[in-house]
């Protein structure tokens, strides 16, 4: 249901049908109202647009550079770009998880490569400390090592101080001699 | 209201489509952040958008100044355009705001619907012979100024929203659904502020046109 006011636009704009105008023009008296003819609303409008002419828009790149530069002057700063997280290998969850992965492997390796202590490397095995040395040099020392493996016996002799070679005596001489360990089978 | 109905287009209707799908082009470019693109849109409405708004503000220093913010609150909120109407529809329909928004700001008028009541318009006979205001003057140009200056005066004395609608029928030559989509608001209202607004020009008016 269009209201008075849409219904006598419509009229002027000769788009109310034929029919509705005797309504129209009963409701206009019933509300003192004096409807305007179509052809004085046309006169209306041809006046309007004979001498409403706008004056040309000059200086159109000047007018487009004031735009442009309002465009460049008000938009937003740039936001600094939101970094999607990083797909680096140095993540925290993966470096853990090869941080124990790696102890893991440590562990492995250590319990499969570094051999066991075996009981033929016992020092009870091999070493013998000669306690009774005959030596009047207490810092005198002698070490008997023995491989069963080898079925020989080395004797460390430690803390010999050289003969003088005054009187060398091949008797006296020969034992005092090495400053290395000496070898000695045992059998 | 498209680009290739409008009554303000020029040129043939193919022309006019081929100036859509430019339009289209230009718009997406524009979305796209392209200041070029979007330069020569402007290129393209910025004669008829500037007219449109002269012949609301009657001022060409308001005009160009309107027509300026209207172009850049298009670019600002260009990228919400969905190609549903035209790119023009889509731009009257910001200029008109602009041009609203800014009239009101100016004149200081309430956002409020024209009545009669407003106008003191209640004891006017819309009959009656009125006389013109001003001096006639033998030259026709200061004729024609003379009675562009009661345009104007008579233009001003309407809301900016009766100003709108009466410019956008009248000399811009939209239709109501145009009108409607320009201004933001239903046939109805248009029709009824339409009513309005020629009711007060006719009053104002009434001398000049009877006499031309």
């Amino acid at each position: 249901m269009r209201t008075f006011e849409e219904k006598a636009a419509a009229w002027l704009d000769g788009q109310l049908p034929e029919k509705e105008l005797p309504a129209l023009q009963r409701e206009a008296e019933s509300r003192g109202e004096t409807l305007m003819s179509p052809e004085e609303n046309a006169r209306l409008g041809s006046l309007l647009r004979k001498f409403s002419t706008a004056p040309a828009l000059t200086n159109g790149d000047f007018f487009n550079h004031g735009i442009l530069e309002r465009i460049e002057k008000e938009s937003p700063i740039a936001q600094p770009v939101q970094v999607a997280p990083s797909k680096s290998w140095f993540r925290i969850p993966r470096l853990a998880w090869f941080g124990g992965a790696s102890l893991a492997t440590a562990f492995i390796l250590f319990l499969t490569i570094i051999p066991k202590k075996s009981e033929s490397h016992s020092p009870e095995a091999y070493l013998a400390q000669i306690i009774s040395a005959r030596a009047a040099d207490p810092n005198v020392s002698a070490t008997a090592f023995h491989s069963e493996k080898s079925d020989m016996t080395i004797l460390w002799l430690d803390g010999l101080d050289y003969v003088p070679q005054q009187s060398p005596s091949p008797a006296q001489t020969q034992p005092l001699q090495p400053k290395e360990p000496a070898k000695t089978d045992a059998r | 209201m498209t680009a290739s109905n409008s009554p303000l287009e020029d040129g043939t209707i193919a022309e006019n489509e081929i100036s859509a799908v430019e339009d289209a082009e230009l718009v997406r470019r524009s979305q796209g952040g392209d200041t070029g693109a979007f330069n020569e849109l402007v290129t393209r409405y910025r004669g008829r958008i500037y007219a449109m708004i002269y012949h609301m503000t009657r001022n060409e220093q308001d005009a160009w100044d309107l027509a300026q913010d209207a172009f850049v609150r298009a670019w600002k909120s260009i990228h919400r355009f969905r190609g549903q109407s035209s790119f023009y529809t889509w731009l009257y329909r910001i200029v008109t705001n602009t041009t609203i928004d800014a009239i009101r700001k100016k004149s200081g008028h309430a956002e409020t619907e024209f009545d009669d009541s407003m106008a003191g318009l209640q004891g006017i006979d819309v009959r009656a012979r009125t006389v013109p205001g001003g001096t006639p003057s033998p030259d026709e140009n200061i004729r024609q100024s003379e009675i562009g200056a009661r345009i104007s005066a008579a233009l001003e004395k309407l809301s900016p929203e009766h100003r709108a609608v009466i410019v956008l029928k009248e000399i811009e030559g939209l239709q109501y659904h145009e009108i409607a989509e320009a201004v933001g608001c239903e046939i109805g209202t248009v029709m009824s502020r339409l009513f309005y607004a020629r009711k007060k020009m006719q009053a104002l008016l009434k001398d000049l046109y009877e006499n031309i």
